[in-house]
């Protein structure tokens, strides 16, 4: 066995799941090669590693975005297979609309760069009717209908900072679509829009989380938004 | 099998699905808490990004949420959850393949065709954000084999039948992400300069 015929085998080697026969073959060349037998060893070392690494530890907001999400969607019932909404008030309406609106964000988010929104927006099977733009600003409009309601909940200081941040958002939003319309195929005009309704959704959802805690009584649980929102 | 492991009786585990079949926040919390961090390392390391991953985490936590009805106890909670979650990287990752296929095939090409000549690792010295950098590295077939048999432990007959591909292609796989990682942990084919831990003494 030379040095060519051997290094295929070695991962399998380390492993110990390669053929009774390939391993004296093997053992036999890696007597002679210093090699074959340093590769062999960094593969050992590199799989040891990999299985010693760390676990990971999602962040707070992961679940926060998560359990507001839930809150409005009940599981199927069995065998019925569709989904039963319980009756929704105002904030957990507003947080089903954010549902809609994160799903799509999520199928345009990793792939914006190098995909169209109408080939991603094919994906899902709900949202097959229109653009996804569109999906954004109508719901962005319902979202905002329902924050205006709300707003009385947050203390002028919270609802300032959020609408000062929104205006932001909304300059860049205009900036976007002006660049569109001067450069209708340009991707990087395209994406920064995009960019920018997901920021736009993200402030809104944190809006609405906050609502949630606050209608909730829960100060703690508003706290930690709160102090989110601002970092 | 670490990737699979458990400490939740099948009692509980049908008690939990149970509560949060019938929409109880607390029960669902309870289910996120007890697997989200199992769950999004897998994730992290599948796809390669911390910000898809979580994404990627609540998708898989919702469609638990929603199914959750449907699960019967064949199998723990922690692996029921851990197939739907491989499942959706897999969808995540075919989808994004299929955009970088020419990319990603020319990096397979020149990782079939690396040395083994490069300078060998010293076995103490790969630091571990190293090594998580280099798996970010790798194109997406070897580095999910990678995860599945050398970070999560699976054996290769379990990777074969989670990515519908054959044994030998599991092991093929695994030995062409280890011959890459080596590679980049040499410094020999990193994109980002990631730098031989054993070079700057690190542990």
């Amino acid at each position: 066995m030379n040095c060519h015929e051997c290094q295929p085998l070695l991962s399998a080697y380390v492993d110990q799941s390669v053929r009774a026969d390939d391993r004296a073959a093997v053992e036999r060349h890696l007597r002679t090669c210093a090699q074959c037998r340093a590769l062999a060893d960094d593969f050992a070392a590199i799989r040891d590693a990999a299985g010693s690494l760390e676990p990971l530890v999602p962040p707070a907001h992961v679940w926060r975005q998560l359990s507001a999400t839930a809150a409005a969607a009940q599981p199927r019932r069995v065998p019925f297979g569709w989904f039963g909404w319980r009756p929704l008030s105002a904030t957990a309406m507003a947080v089903m609309i954010v549902a809609g609106l994160w799903r799509v964000g999520t199928l345009l988010q990793p792939t914006a760069t190098t995909s169209t929104p109408t080939q991603l927006a094919r994906v899902d099977d709900a949202d097959t009717d229109s653009d996804p733009e569109t999906h954004y600003t109508v719901a962005i409009a319902q979202l905002e209908e329902v924050a205006r309601a709300d707003r009385d909940v947050l203390d002028q200081e919270t609802a300032g900072a959020m609408n000062a941040g929104l205006t932001v958002i909304d300059d860049a939003i205009t900036e976007s679509r002006a660049a569109l319309r001067s450069e209708p195929q340009s991707e990087s005009a395209q994406e920064s829009l995009f960019a920018a309704l997901r920021r736009k959704v993200a402030l809104l959802q944190e809006m609405v989380a906050l609502i949630t805690e606050m209608r909730k009584g829960d100060q703690d649980g508003a706290a930690r938004l709160l102090s989110e929102i601002h970092r | 099998m670490r990737g699979a492991a458990t400490r939740s009786s099948p009692a509980a585990d049908l008690e939990l699905a149970q509560r949060c079949g019938q929409g109880d926040p607390d029960a669902f919390e309870q289910l996120y808490r007890a697997h989200a961090g199992r769950l999004y390392t897998l994730i992290v390391r599948m796809v390669a990004s911390a910000e898809t991953a979580e994404d990627l985490l609540q998708e898989v936590f919702l469609n638990a949420y929603r199914k959750v009805n449907l699960f019967r106890g064949d199998s723990s909670l922690g692996t029921w959850l851990y197939r739907m979650a491989v499942n959706h990287c897999l969808d995540y990752l075919r989808g994004r393949q299929s955009k970088m296929a020419r990319t990603t095939d020319s990096l397979d090409e020149e990782g079939m065709a690396e040395p083994a000549s490069s300078t060998p690792l010293v076995a103490s010295a790969i630091n571990r954000l190293d090594l998580e950098r280099a798996i970010e590295q790798l194109p997406d077939g070897c580095r999910t084999a990678f995860v599945l048999h050398d970070v999560e432990g699976f054996e290769h007959h379990e990777i074969a039948t989670m990515l519908g591909i054959s044994e030998g292609t599991s092991k093929s796989q695994v030995h062409k992400a280890r011959m890459k990682l080596r590679g980049i942990l040499n410094g020999g084919t990193s994109a980002h300069g990631i730098r031989r831990a054993a070079q700057v003494g690190r542990v």
